[in-house]
């Protein structure tokens, strides 16, 4: 499972995506599952004012099912305009 | 409707936005344009001045997010047509980061269609900005 990364959650983690083995059998099986399991690595992506996943290109909540096919993202507070 | 790609390399000119404007004399059922330019700030942050924002952004689902921003305000909005343009990589202070511009046969319409459209791009477009300080330090921008 490949997560993509921007912004500053490219700081936090030091790269621009992020693998979790699918042999590993704690891989998360929904979004707010993956924010817990990224947040124990990396503790500052919890500590952002905000923290969107987006799931094939849209925002999806914590109850949101993932799986290894998906285009998964951590989107950091944005700041376009 | 394709996907269009909104962003461009580096500033947004006066140049760019005169051509468009003038693009739209042809079409004559128009009757208002409405323009937002966004445009990079000098903020001081601890006695630190921003020289210039980088901004980055997940492209794809950005060309997504403006393609949906867009169709919604079709539908909600009485419009001729739209634009918006977005840069990414350095734009300096005083540089334009963001035009979008709206045309409808009357005002009201535009006013309104503008002042949704930017709130959208502003809270829903994963676009990060990163504001790059004189002295080579950063920090990552928050839309408030």
């Amino acid at each position: 499972m490949t997560i993509l990364l921007f912004g500053v959650t490219k700081d936090i983690v030091g790269s621009s995506s992020l693998s979790i083995p699918v042999s590993n059998n704690t891989i998360p099986k929904t979004v707010g599952g993956l924010k817990q399991y990224l947040g124990q690595s990396y503790p500052d992506l919890l500590e952002l004012s905000s923290l969107a996943v987006a799931v094939n290109n849209n925002y999806a909540g914590d109850e949101t099912k993932i799986d290894t096919f998906d285009e998964i993202a951590l989107i950091p507070p944005v700041s376009g305009g | 409707m394709a996907i269009k790609n909104v962003f461009v390399q580096g500033a947004i000119t006066p140049e760019y936005i005169a051509k468009s404007i003038a693009n739209h004399q042809s079409k004559t059922t128009i009757g208002a344009h409405d323009i937002f330019l966004g445009q990079v700030r000098a903020d001081v942050i601890d006695g630190k001045t921003v020289s210039a924002i980088e901004y980055s952004a997940y492209e794809e689902m950005a060309n997504a997010k403006f393609h949906e921003i867009r169709e919604s305000a079709f539908e909600k909005y009485d419009l001729s047509c739209m634009h918006i343009y977005h840069s990414k990589g350095i734009v300096k202070t005083g540089e334009i980061c963001l035009f979008v511009f709206v045309s409808s046969p009357h005002r009201k319409e535009v006013f309104n269609a503008l002042h949704h459209i930017v709130e959208e791009i502003k809270s829903q477009v994963p676009i990060f900005g990163k504001e790059l300080f004189q002295d080579d330090s950063y920090q990552w921008k928050v839309n408030t």
